[in-house]
């Protein structure tokens, strides 16, 4: 991404979710059932969610220049429709809400130009200080940039299967053996 | 387990399934030092294969049934770094089941310390690859799969199964 962050009057001034770059599927990444494999949604998802933390204002310099960094706490992917190598991805991403330390987001990855949605990624990152590898606070400047997001996206429709549980349907398992 | 195991032999399994120990691969990680977050699913997906070969869902299965397994859903808690190096092993435990899905849970730990890194909670769909489509399984596997689940039914529920995401009630007040 590019040095010049967006400012904060910008960041405000958005009016949609968060448009990550259009990505390529590699070859290495088809699986014997010839479509994504599931680990590598993740690739996906996780490189595309970079270029959102990098208008947060914590892009490739940040662990450099402040020792903090983020990291996974928790991630719940659907697979709702398959991929294969040749289909671009694009992903959309969401801030659903902060706290002092913790960032959860929403991202939904879709066929790059005819739109489907592929899968749902919800997750929950934390901050670290990396001096002890331990959850610490955003900076006052970075949790002001994520707030200003959080803000214009609250405003947007809650994207379709948020905060779900992975279970059987309760049909299923009230008639399992 | 690179075979399938007889319906007697699942029926009595002791406890969740332990998977081959599997090594981090240098390539996983990434510049906070340590198992980038999307090659926990590598490891995880390829230990699934020791769970599924011995229910019947070996390398053998696409080819003479036309049918195969596909990820529904996929629900990972990062517990603890995971460095290069660190020997890992999944155990495997199965929830339940319908005619048409499995619903399991996959601990990740250190190979020879024992803690644990990363759970991952899964439902698989079985599909008939003719048509792509979820199908029933073959009642000589849905008959294993039953085993399976029957033997894992008298583990504790693993703790954190059937979360869903979101910050803590304190913090969305605040």
């Amino acid at each position: 991404m590019s040095q010049q962050l967006p400012s904060l009057d910008q960041l405000k001034a958005q009016s949609g979710p968060f448009l990550c770059g259009v990505m390529q599927i590699e070859p290495d990444w088809i699986d014997y059932n010839g479509h994504l494999n599931m680990a590598y949604y993740n690739v996906v998802m996780d490189r595309s969610i970079d270029e959102l933390f990098a208008v947060l204002g914590m892009g490739p310099n940040y662990l450099k220049a402040r020792n903090g960094s983020t990291m996974t706490a928790e991630a719940h992917v659907r697979y709702l429709r398959e991929v294969h190598l040749g289909d671009p991805l694009q992903v959309t991403a969401y801030v659903i809400a902060a706290d002092e330390k913790r960032l959860h987001t929403f991202e939904e990855l879709r066929h790059a130009t005819e739109g489907w949605v592929s899968a749902t990624s919800e997750n929950m990152t934390l901050h670290i200080d990396m001096n002890v590898r331990k959850v610490a606070p955003f900076p006052s400047d970075i949790a002001e940039r994520i707030r200003a997001v959080a803000d214009v996206h609250a405003k947007l429709p809650r994207p379709d299967g948020l905060g779900r549980n992975v279970a059987l349907p309760v049909k299923a398992r009230a008639g399992a053996a | 387990m690179s075979q399938a195991l007889s319906l007697e032999q699942l029926r009595v399994l002791p406890g969740p399934l332990p998977c081959r120990v599997r090594q981090i691969e240098p390539q996983w990680i990434d510049h906070n030092g340590h198992l980038n977050m999307a090659y926990y699913n590598v490891i995880l997906d390829d230990a699934v294969g020791d769970l599924f070969r011995p229910i019947g869902f070996g390398p053998d299965y696409r080819k003479t049934r036309n049918c195969s397994t596909m990820t529904a859903e996929c629900h990972v808690r990062y517990l603890r770094e995971i460095k290069l190096g660190d020997p890992v092993q999944v155990f495997i435990r199965m929830l339940g089941a319908d005619e048409k899905r499995m619903h399991f849970f996959e601990e990740m730990r250190h190979a020879t310390e024992g803690w644990l890194a990363t759970t991952s909670e899964n439902i698989s769909l079985h599909i008939d690859m003719s048509i792509r489509r979820v199908a029933p399984f073959p009642p000589d596997i849905a008959e294993r799969v039953r085993a399976v689940v029957e033997a894992h039914s008298v583990l504790p529920r693993p703790e954190g199964a059937g979360r869903s995401i979101g910050l803590p009630a304190r913090s969305k007040v605040a």
